[in-house]
């Protein structure tokens, strides 16, 4: 038994769209639950447990994709919304480039298949309460830590669902499973110096298969991380050589390549990458992938929202810029190959091209050796939020605290530090990358939509790095 | 033949939907539960969305959404939410009983007295918020709106423009709010967004700026913000270097709306106050900015795009227009129900909701930046005496809310130099405190701008520790 037991048959919707002249049509039919709550302050807000299902028709027509969406999930319902995706698709066909009109080739491989990951049952099979009250326990670990912890924020979210997608060509895909979030934000205050220290748990699989003793460990490192921050000091800006730790790299490898090589932004003459296939664009030791199909990362899905099954994609490889990552409809028109990259955060958003699992290959230094050698620099560690802008071709992140190293030796607690680069330059100005591999998941916005994705690096260290700070 | 575009709430969304009849339904099976507190938040809506890329139209979406969002809560103060998009008496049912089971699993909380109690003041008048034409536009009419967009952006000739892409969204909705205090209200909404953005690149050099028009009403729009936008991308190519060191800013309209009257706004959120996560915490009724700084938040307001403008808030509070700074003073926080009764004030109308299907947040609706006349000066002025100095023209960063230390990346901006803006610079960072940011303004100019309902001057400052590559 699936989550969508009261299974419809799609087919025949399909063959309506057919009936009304598209060249092609994907249903994707979504049912979920979820179970959500904050703690703040020890009590509950916002606790609230949700069910709901959606479909939404996508029909391409001469190259305009026309889409609707309905909540009837209904042999009914669909049908309508099967006439208002292709009424959409034929109005607008007209106002196609010749040059841009397309159609999906024959030769693609859709994916069938049910992937069950979760079964069905797990997430009711340890109760609310509980969820409720290993939080309120994890609250306590952090105020028995220290006095000077004041709040302790922590946002829980689990759901669970089931994601049908069939289309025109033969794709049919169910995937069953669940998802588990927990960010910790703790809190601390000495006189008037406020620090918060965050982490962040992710789980493919709901509460019952998490490996308690890791939220535990997330919860005393967020702790101790703002315990640190009460004693660090503003960063002093100016250009340095910067050693990054495992979380921080992952932002790095997000940012400052991955979204640059999404196909999407290449057709639309929105990304500095366009053109460089071949072409070098870092140091020899960087060779950056996208995995998709690592079923213990986050950002795992057995196959996108297109019905494309999903892979290990090569995008940089020993410092050659090797591949895009791609959805149907860039594949198609740039006559390359579906990454499986095609993905929604919902079945009422259209697919765009997403990472999934993103990652740069360890090399042979050893941590050590990396700080060691690093005379006169910093040494960055977690991550606060990051953004990149492919069409100007510059990122931005920024980490949650990070050493002054002096003379080989580590120095001062620094906090708030912004780093920035250039896509095109950075890549070469990474000298050492270590054989340590780390990996940690959560979500990434574009578009107005969001979906989970997780990011992987080693310690690795780049050169002229421009970071903003204070004067002290 | 010419497809209609079937956005007005009669034909769509399954074409019955009764929200009287529904809210009967709901508050029957409350009752049936016998549920001390109740609200719930119904949206029905119709939104369409175009885009244009490189010249060739590349989607058209609609989206038909519909559905109710309920809290719940006992004497204990235990309290819960859930939602449905299915409006059947089945679903209806099922959401219900999963929100009052749900509530047994919260923790008790004594701040918790009750949900909306004030009852409506006068509405904003229904043209402010509601266009009809929205609701009857036709495809081929949104299309044509994009298209001329397009030409208004080619029609500036140059060879280094490299992509257009245009977008446009259009949706009305029906807001319905109801609560076991006796509120019900709803209001119509449209919303309208046309955007434009151009890419450009000479050689190696790539870079891009975009264009906006928003508001509530179809003829807020105007198809000029192509030829604006391809104006703007291509002021930004050859980008120099800048040095460090501390010089002065002029925070551009978007720039100032982002990182001053967001900022302020979002830490003066008593949520984060009551959690000890704000740096305005302990600062109510104290200076925090210069005499002629005030800051206000108008939900109410007639003139500029409107875009958040609204009768009630999330929770069916009616709005209210109020001074978050004035003259300088921190005046209020920005407060829902429940931070108003643990704080023991009045709300002030500030719950927003995302959608039906997430509780209400406490938010900002249009904010507008006012200052005193003593600060205003003629746009020359705001340059004058400025040998080297940076116009910051955008940031996506903000502040670190808990302290006001406030590093970032300056995505976009110019250099000053003698009085005058000049070249277009490479990658700079900043780094200063928002309070001594805000202790450091200088003047305004007397051209504010509207950037989604943020209305700002610009805003000279006398100086940010930048960092540059020179």
């Amino acid at each position: 038994m699936t989550a969508q037991d009261d299974e419809l048959e799609l087919d025949p919707i399909i063959e309506h769209a057919q009936d009304l002249g598209v060249d092609f049509c994907d249903i994707r039919v979504d049912t979920w639950q979820g179970f959500n709550f904050e703690l703040m302050q020890s009590k509950t807000r916002n606790i609230s447990s949700s069910l709901g299902k959606g479909a939404g028709i996508r029909t391409l027509v001469e190259g305009a994709w026309g889409f609707a969406t309905t909540t009837e999930v209904t042999t009914q319902g669909l049908m309508k919304c099967c006439e208002n995706a292709a009424n959409l698709g034929n109005a607008c066909k007209n106002f196609v480039k010749e040059e841009k009109k397309f159609t999906i080739p024959d030769n693609i491989n859709f994916a069938t298949g049910q992937h069950v990951i979760t079964e069905p049952g797990e997430m009711d099979s340890v109760s609310s309460e509980e969820k409720v009250k290993y939080c309120l326990d994890l609250d306590k670990i952090a105020r028995e830590r220290s006095s000077f912890v004041k709040n302790v924020v922590i946002t829980f979210s689990e759901g669970f669902g089931t994601s049908r997608l069939v289309n025109s060509r033969g794709a049919s895909v169910e995937k069953t499973m669940g998802t588990l979030y927990v960010l910790a934000d703790v809190l601390v205050k000495e006189n008037d110096n406020l620090q918060s220290g965050m982490e962040i748990f992710s789980h493919v699989g709901c509460w019952n298969s998490v490996d308690l003793a890791q939220v535990e460990t997330a919860i005393i490192a967020a702790t101790d991380q703002g315990l640190r921050l009460l004693k660090a000091r503003p960063c002093p800006p100016g250009t340095f050589t910067v050693i990054v730790d495992n979380k921080l790299g992952g932002v790095f490898v997000h940012e400052a390549m991955g979204h640059a090589c999404e196909a999407d932004a290449i057709l639309a003459g929105q990304s500095i990458l366009e053109n460089k296939i071949g072409t070098c664009i870092g140091n020899e030791a960087v060779t950056i992938l996208d995995d998709g199909s690592n079923p213990e990362l986050f950002g795992y899905i057995p196959a996108d929202s297109e019905g494309i099954a999903s892979q290990k994609t090569v995008l940089v490889e020993d410092g050659y810029l090797k591949g895009y990552l791609h959805d149907l409809e860039s594949a198609s028109r740039m006559a390359m190959t579906p990454t499986g990259n095609g993905r929604a955060e919902a079945f009422d958003y259209l697919p765009q091209v997403r990472m999934t699992n993103t990652m740069l290959e360890p090399r042979d230094w050893t941590v050590d050796e990396l700080i060691e050698d690093t005379k006169n620099g910093l040494y960055c560690k977690n991550w606060q939020y990051g953004y990149v802008e492919p069409n100007k071709g510059n990122f931005m992140f920024k980490c949650k605290e990070a050493v002054m190293l002096e003379n080989g030796e580590q120095n001062a607690l620094l906090k708030d530090v912004a780093l920035s680069g250039q896509i095109l330059q950075v890549l070469h100005d990474i000298d050492g990358i270590a054989s340590d591999f780390g990996n940690s998941g959560g979500h990434c916005g574009k578009g107005g939509q969001s979906v989970r994705v997780s990011d992987g690096s080693p310690h690795f260290r780049i050169k002229n790095v421009l970071v903003g700070g204070m004067e002290e | 033949m010419r497809k209609r575009l079937v956005m007005s709430h009669e034909a769509m969304a399954r074409d019955e939907i009764d929200e009287h009849a529904i809210k009967n339904k709901i508050e029957n099976e409350l009752a049936y539960y016998q549920v001390k507190h109740h609200e719930v938040f119904m949206v029905i809506g119709t939104s369409l969305d175009i885009d244009l890329e490189r010249g060739s139209l590349k989607t058209a979406e609609i989206i038909r959404d519909a559905g109710f969002g309920v809290r719940v809560a006992n004497e204990d103060g235990q309290s819960a939410f859930s939602y449905t998009s299915q409006m059947d008496s089945e679903s209806i049912e099922k959401t219900i009983r999963n929100v009052v089971l749900t509530m047994g699993k919260a923790t008790n909380d004594p701040d918790f007295h009750s949900f909306a109690s004030e009852s409506a003041t006068t509405k904003v008048s229904r043209s402010l918020v509601f266009d009809p034409a929205v609701e009857s536009l036709e495809i081929d009419d949104a299309v044509q709106l994009v298209t001329s967009t397009l030409d208004s952006a080619k029609s500036i000739d140059d060879e280094h423009v490299y992509s257009i892409n245009v977008s446009f969204k259009a949706g009305n909705a029906r807001i319905f709010v109801f609560n076991s205090n006796g509120i019900e209200n709803s209001e119509d909404h449209t919303d309208v967004d046309l955007s434009c953005d151009v890419t450009v690149k000479d050689g190696d050099e790539m870079n891009s700026d975009y264009d906006f028009k928003d508001g509530r009403a179809l003829s807020q729009l105007s198809t000029d913000i192509g030829a604006n936008a391809t104006i703007k991308a291509l002021k930004t190519l050859g980008k120099v270097r800048v040095k460090s060191g501390f010089f002065p800013i002029v925070l551009s309209p978007r720039a100032a709306g982002y990182v001053i009257a967001g900022s302020i706004a979002h830490a003066a959120n008593a949520e984060s106050i009551q959690q000890d996560m704000s740096f305005l915490g302990g600062k109510l009724g104290e200076k925090i900015a210069p005499d002629f700084l005030t800051i206000i938040d108008d939900p109410r307001l007639e003139t500029f795009s409107r875009r958040l403008t609204c009768s009630f808030d999330g929770e069916g509070n009616p709005t209210k227009t109020k001074k978050i700074v004035n003259g300088g003073i921190l005046e209020t926080f920005l407060y829902d129900a429940y931070t108003a009764n643990k704080a023991g004030v009045e709300s002030t109308g500030n719950a927003a909701r995302g959608g039906y299907d997430s509780p209400p947040h406490i938010s900002p609706f249009n904010l507008i930046i006012a200052p005193d006349e003593s600060g205003i000066v003629a746009r020359e002025e705001l340059f004058k005496g400025i040998e080297y100095g940076i116009y910051l023209d955008q940031t996506y960063d903000s502040p670190n809310m808990a302290t006001g230390d406030f590093s970032g990346m300056i995505a976009a901006g110019f250099l000053i130099e003698n009085g005058a803006i000049t070249s277009p610079i490479q990658q700079a960072t900043f780094g200063t405190n928002l309070l001594e940011l805000l202790s450091s303004i200088e003047s305004f100019d007397d051209v504010p701008e509207d950037n989604a309902g943020t209305i700002t001057p610009s805003i000279r400052l006398k100086g940010l520790h930048v960092s540059g590559n020179e």
